[in-house]
């Protein structure tokens, strides 16, 4: 598989609460992908990353400010990767690790 | 002022209202995400109450109290927080999860060991929710069933220990309790001591601050720890310096960064620690700390 990597961005501060964060994967032999994380109970569904005419997957999820998430990207329905242009990963206890983000 | 007490009278009425009219609502999270896919990139699901086992749309209550104390009454007794009827509703709920929820169904080879492992941790306060978590994180990973009873039980073990150090307090804050929680285990499963984490439970259950602040700074702090592959005591100081800096949540980030960046150039632990504590723990900036690392 080609190489991935990703870009995590802060966009729009909607609210003194909240801001919207783009998660862009860059996976082009990739069929799907789709963002699980503590914020949406780790389950997948209806967090499907679109893909772009650049070969890239990308996704807006507004978040609360002030605190740390954990998260993963799924690709194809069954790899779970972490962040690879994050450094910051920690062991999930089950064998595998998750990226953590803070906002 | 008659009018204005009355009208916080029935804001309270209605709240207790929604606590007691909602037992599925339980393990909603509210996780902090909002209507998503704004820019059409993505189709991120729009915030909805979580959805129980059985198909029953959450309102979002949880069960660890009726009433969760703010952040302001840090230190007062919270004897709804420790009420055995409290504790006994959650861990019925939770017991409800396991066996009718997709997760627990399979899980249903370990259920009991699973219960087994819940049951003296909800006893001793640790919220029903962070089970839940963990649980949901573990299937979708698809992890193996013994690992899993292995991992909970590790979890189960940290919470309980965090239980006693805020025991007979209100903090943390029920609707960030759950958070918290696994923010801790996380953070002593990736390194932290438990001397560290322990100074920050305490001071920031006496303060009354963040516990959301609280979490991020302990996970922040493994990082670091991670980024220097060292244990060093000294380095779960990082949380306390973080969780009491003047810094945001949203640059803590920066700082793991920052301690990748000084492992990298031949920085050691002891020393990035220092000026961590000179400049962020004493009110300084991020470009202060930056700027003390590489001058």
């Amino acid at each position: 598989m080609a190489a991935i990597s990703s870009i995590v961005t802060f966009g729009l501060i909607r609210t003194d609460a909240t801001v919207d964060v783009r998660f862009v994967l860059v996976a082009p032999e990739a069929s799907s992908v789709r963002l699980a994380a503590d914020f949406n109970q780790w389950s997948p569904d209806g967090y499907d990353l679109q893909k772009r005419a650049d070969g890239s997957w990308e996704i807006v999820v507004p978040l609360r400010k002030g605190k740390a998430y954990a998260y993963n990207f799924i690709i194809d329905g069954e790899r779970w990767i972490a962040d690879p242009s994050s450094s910051l990963l920690l062991d999930d206890g089950f064998g595998g690790s998750s990226s953590t983000l803070s906002l | 002022m008659k009018r204005l007490r009355v009208s916080k009278y029935r804001v309270l009425a209605i709240v207790m209202a929604i606590f007691v009219a909602a037992p599925y609502g339980v393990f909603a999270q509210p996780g902090g995400q909002g209507a998503p896919g704004s820019t059409g990139s993505g189709t991120a699901r729009p915030e909805t109450a979580e959805m129980d086992g059985a198909g029953k749309p959450g309102s979002g209550a949880r069960a660890d109290t009726g009433m969760g104390p703010s952040d302001s009454s840090a230190g007062m007794i919270a004897p709804e927080r420790d009420s055995s009827a409290t504790v006994e509703r959650s861990r019925l709920q939770l017991m409800e999860w396991l066996r009718s929820s997709r997760e627990g169904a399979s899980l249903a080879i370990v259920r009991d060991r699973l219960r087994l492992i819940a049951e003296p941790a909800l006893l001793a306060g640790v919220p029903a929710a962070a089970f839940v978590s963990r649980i949901r994180e573990a299937v979708a990973k698809g992890a193996d069933p013994d690992i899993i009873v292995k991992a909970i039980e590790a979890d189960a073990a940290r919470w309980v220990w965090v239980a006693e150090l805020v025991r007979g307090t209100s903090w943390p804050p029920t609707k960030s309790a759950s958070d918290f929680y696994i923010a801790a285990a996380a953070a002593l499963r990736n390194g932290l001591d438990e001397t560290s984490v322990r100074g920050l439970i305490s001071r920031a259950s006496g303060s009354g601050a963040s516990a959301e602040k609280a979490g991020a700074a302990l996970t922040t702090a493994a990082a670091i720890s991670i980024a220097f592959r060292s244990r060093d005591a000294r380095l779960g100081n990082a949380a306390l310096i973080l969780a009491f800096s003047r810094l945001r949540v949203s640059q803590y980030s920066a700082v793991a960064e920052l301690a990748y960046r000084a492992d990298a150039a031949g920085i050691g632990a002891e020393r990035f620690i220092a000026a961590l504590d000179a400049t962020i723990g004493n009110g300084g900036s991020l470009a202060a700390l930056k700027k003390a690392l590489f001058p």
